[in-house]
């Protein structure tokens, strides 16, 4: 692709918002129509995208997403650090479902070490997914709802998120960046009062979102707002790359705990919501669901969940014991290696992807022997996901691309990276 | 009344009607804006499990009197490339429009600020001048979410004004009289002559109007706040569609003249629905003052059962703005037009056609 | 479960508006007397679990010498590069002290990974989460802000060695 110089850049994009109508100039296609500049610091763009809208009154003719107002390089950084000192980045991705990146970059770099990490660490990595799935989409439907007016359902969904930041605390000490998961297993054990808290939490938790959803799901304001906007066919959604939510919003049964089960996924029950019509409010209606599956996982992964060790035994990879490191001289040796060496895995690249909430986050490592990785990719679902927007607001109004917007939650600390 | 008052007390008619004039603001509007500003908080905060302003004062009373000092004190920006004379006129138009609105209200029997026969046509009239305000904001602003934001607001606003005249008409048309002060004369007694349970008298034709009149009631509420930009209906300033709309570019005093302005034609819509249909300043059960025969004490009690039905109708808005999503623009309009405005129609027929009979 | 529907499948009750908006009005009003969430910070304050990672803390022994061997591997593993250790030889049984310690706490991102490869227990989060720096200088902490006695930090050393 060609180099792009900073003088070029407006006209470029300009190009870019007249490009359906070629022939016409840029003074003669301005006169009834505006160029909007919505963001970086809107507050519906949800974070710091920025988008060219090219408007006819209110009605929108083109799109131009800009991103990379977060851009922080991660997948470079990573180059110049450890496996393990990469766990609290991976926190800054979805900031949103903190936990669920931990757990993916964790199985990505045991994917390729060839660590297998103990089974009660796998459950807990289960519950932990799972509750991240729940605390993003409460964020989403909450935020969705406030796009379109009602700051009331963001608030009553933002304290249910509340009870499960708190559960974090408990657990891993932190509400937000949690950096909970180590390679080869997680940090600490969980404790019974974190788990009798999670316990409480999917007791309590669907009468209140049934609570949340009674203000809107048969409000026909409400309804009327998200009902045929921003359709996007089974198709296009696949040819853009969507997954997730949204493309479950599009009616293609598609999630990969059920495609390619990761930890113990293959033996708990749950379904998978689907809603055909592609719009708005059936992804709204998909993230709902969704919700409620994960408090159905939850519920069998504690009923499940075996004791024992959560750090895997392979003393060249994964840390060892606290009080082991007190007390004996191979252990103090390991810990010194792994933490100024790295964790050395064989030479190779590997490709792991998990279902996040914002749909398939996968890490591409190259290794090349060394304790960093020689290359690193990020397949973050909210930047795919992103690529959908000027075909989906083509058409709509202004406050339809907020809606719109909303509904494809997209996170920009991934999004931009 | 109290401008005979005040002209016993100074003997000039220039400052008699300059302090009249000067009275709704500083003892009512003011003092009304300050508490609907914290109640709005507090409501807000309430419904959705928070706490709200805690801090000045006893659960945050005194915090709107912080923030107009705040305001006060802000530097007062004007971009360069904004038009500054209509710039800088807007708030006052917008202003002058909602507070002009007060002159007609009547708040008791002794008080009102211009007991003029055209009352409710005066109302109406003037707070047009408020969608003037908005247009010069959003023009001045040279800003494109603010212009987007007062074109919104001058279709909305001019919609939905016609159901709101021919509500006000059907009323008119039953009673005769534009006179705010007439109407709510008419409507005294007991509850069950408020306009909304058919108005005074007996007879048919009180029970054969009284679901026509709730469901006038209903399109005035609806369209009044339109008319005053609150949710559903506040797409002029959706804060996340248009930022603030129309008045995104101010700061300073001139931002808290809007604000003061939305607040004072809360009020004011809230008056006219109170007075339309529920009695105006008539107390649902007689008046202690008559039950011990204290005429002065008849008055104050007016004075409070209005503004006690005014501040319930601008606390449901309230309830409304934090329990509802918003509209659409081009659903905003098919509500005015395919719904409200046919069904006000019919309503108008049909009440004339019992009134005849 | 609550409905899901669609704007052709809304009852006609639901579809004028009115009985949906009286519904919804009276779930707020419901809210609006229910017991809030909200915490009067510095009021009432909030009391973290053991597993809390607040500010990284030196642990002091009991005879006010720290821990600390200054090993370096704090510094080694952070990830944001906040930890600043300068070794020196003492006549203690340990050989090593940290001449220096700083913890930038600008930097710090409250991982607690300098407490997880620690050797000798002489780093640990502590429950404190009142930071307030005024300027850069003051956010480094030195050896005097960051010595803390071990028996304030018994709680953590216990969750460490019970779960970790």
């Amino acid at each position: 692709m060609e180099r792009v110089t900073k003088e070029e850049v407006p006209s470029k994009i300009l190009q870019a918002l007249l490009s359906t109508d070629s022939d016409i100039s840029v003074d003669g296609a301005l006169e009834n129509e505006m160029i909007l500049n919505m963001g970086p610091q809107h507050p519906a763009t949800h974070g710091v995208l920025r988008l060219l809208l090219r408007l006819d009154g209110e009605t929108v003719i083109a799109c131009v997403p800009e991103l990379g107002y977060l851009h922080r390089g991660y997948e470079k950084m990573a180059e110049n650090m450890t496996y393990y000192e990469f766990i609290p980045h991976t926190d800054r991705l979805d900031y949103l479902s903190p936990m669920a990146n931990n757990v993916a970059w964790a199985m990505a770099v045991e994917k390729l070490a060839g660590i297998e990490s103990p089974a009660r660490a796998q459950y807990i990595r289960m519950m932990i997914t799972e509750l991240a799935r729940i605390a993003s989409h409460l964020v989403a439907i909450g935020a969705l709802a406030m796009d379109v007016g009602a700051l009331t359902v963001f608030l009553w969904t933002l304290r249910e998120r509340e009870k499960i930041l708190d559960i974090w605390d408990i657990l891993c000490g932190a509400r937000f960046t949690n950096s909970y998961t180590r390679i080869g297993g997680v940090a600490n054990d969980a404790q019974p009062e974190a788990l009798a808290k999670v316990k409480w939490f999917i007791d309590q938790y669907e009468p209140n979102l049934d609570e949340c959803e009674k203000l809107i799901n048969t409000n026909r304001i409400f309804i009327e707002r998200l009902d045929g906007v921003g359709v996007i066919s089974a198709q296009d959604a696949i040819e853009i790359g969507f997954t997730g939510p949204n493309l479950r919003g599009s009616g293609v049964e598609f999630d990969l705990r059920r495609a390619t089960p990761y930890l113990f996924y293959n033996e708990i029950d749950f379904n998978i919501p689907v809603y055909k019509e592609g719009d708005c409010l059936a992804r709204y209606f998909v993230r709902a669901d969704e919700t409620r599956e994960s408090i159905k996982i939850i519920r069998q992964v504690l009923d499940k969940m075996p004791q024992g060790e959560v750090l895997a035994n392979s003393p060249k990879k994964v840390l060892p014991k606290k009080t082991e490191i007190y007390s004996k001289m191979e252990e103090l040796i390991h810990d010194f290696m792994i933490v100024n060496f790295g964790i050395n895995p064989p030479v190779g690249e590997v490709y792991s992807a998990v279902e996040n909430p914002k749909g398939e986050l996968g890490f591409y490592l190259v290794s090349n022997g060394e304790g960093r990785p020689w290359k690193c990719k990020i397949r973050s679902p909210s930047m795919v996901n992103l690529q959908a927007l000027p075909m989906l607001v083509k058409g709509h109004m202004v406050s339809d691309v907020v809606a719109i917007i909303g509904s494809i939650d997209p996170v920009m600390g991934e999004a931009d990276k | 009344m109290i401008y005979d008052y005040l002209y016993k007390l100074t003997g000039s008619e220039i400052w008699a009607g300059v302090i009249q004039s000067f009275f709704p603001l500083f003892l009512f509007i003011l003092p009304f804006a300050l508490f609907a500003v914290w109640l709005e908080r507090k409501v807000s905060a309430h419904m959705q499990d928070r706490l709200g302003p805690m801090r000045v004062g006893y659960h945050g009373a005194l915090q709107t009197i912080a923030d107009i000092l705040k305001l006060l004190q802000k530097e007062d920006i004007v971009a360069t490339e904004n038009d500054k004379p209509l710039f800088n006129l807007a708030p006052v138009i917008v202003f002058a429009g909602s507070y002009a609105v007060f002159a007609a209200i009547p708040f008791s029997g002794a008080f009102i600020g211009s007991n003029i026969d055209l009352g409710l046509f005066f109302i109406i009239a003037v707070s047009g001048l408020v969608v003037a305000g908005i247009l010069m904001a959003g023009w001045a602003s040279n800003n494109k979410y603010s212009l987007l934001g007062a074109m919104r607001s001058a279709a909305q606003i001019i919609s939905y004004e016609i159901p709101t005249i021919i509500v006000v008409l059907t009323i008119v048309m039953i009673t005769g009289t534009l006179s705010l002060y007439k109407l709510s004369e008419l409507q005294s007694g007991y509850f069950w002559n408020w306009m909304i349970f058919g108005g005074p008298g007996p007879g048919l034709h009180k029970f054969l109007f009284i679901p026509f009149m709730f469901i006038g009631f209903i399109i005035l509420y609806i369209s009044t706040l339109a008319e005053v930009n609150r949710t559903p209906f506040d797409i002029p300033e959706a804060e996340s569609e248009l930022v603030a709309g129309y008045h995104t570019e101010y700061s300073g005093m001139k931002f808290a003249m809007f604000f003061l302005a939305e607040y004072a034609n809360m009020f004011a819509v809230s008056a006219i629905v109170a007075a339309v249909f529920f009695g105006g300043y008539q107390s649902p059960f007689g008046y202690l003052g008559n039950a011990f025969n204290l005429p002065w004490l008849i008055p104050i009690e007016q004075f409070f059962w209005f503004t006690a039905k005014g501040l319930f109708f601008v606390f449901v808005q309230m309830w409304l703005r934090w329990t509802l999503p918003r509209l659409r623009v081009d659903q905003l309009m098919a509500v005015c037009w395919k719904y409200l405005i046919p069904i006000s129609f019919v309503n108008l027929i049909i009440v004339g056609l019992i009134s005849v009979l | 479960m609550s409905v899901k529907r669609r704007e052709k499948d809304l009852t006609l009750l639901e579809k004028i508006y009115i009985p949906e908006i009286v519904k919804g009005l009276s779930l707020t009003l419901k809210s609006m007397f229910k017991p809030k969430f909200t915490l009067k910070y510095p009021e009432e304050k909030f009391i973290p679990p053991a597993s809390y990672r607040g500010r990284p803390v030196l642990v002091q022994e009991k005879d006010g010498h720290e821990r600390c061997v200054a090993c370096g591997l704090c510094s080694r593993v952070c990830p944001s590069l906040a930890i600043e250790v300068q070794a020196a030889e003492t006549e203690l049984e340990k050989e090593r002290y940290p001449e220096k310690f700083e913890i930038n706490m600008i930097r710090c991102i409250f991982c607690g990974f300098c407490e997880e490869v620690c050797p000798e227990e002489a780093i640990v989060m502590s429950k404190d989460y009142e930071m307030a720096f005024t300027n850069r200088e003051e956010a480094i902490y030195g050896k005097d802000k960051l010595l803390v006695p071990v028996e304030q930090l018994q709680d953590r050393i216990d969750f460490l060695r019970k779960y970790k």
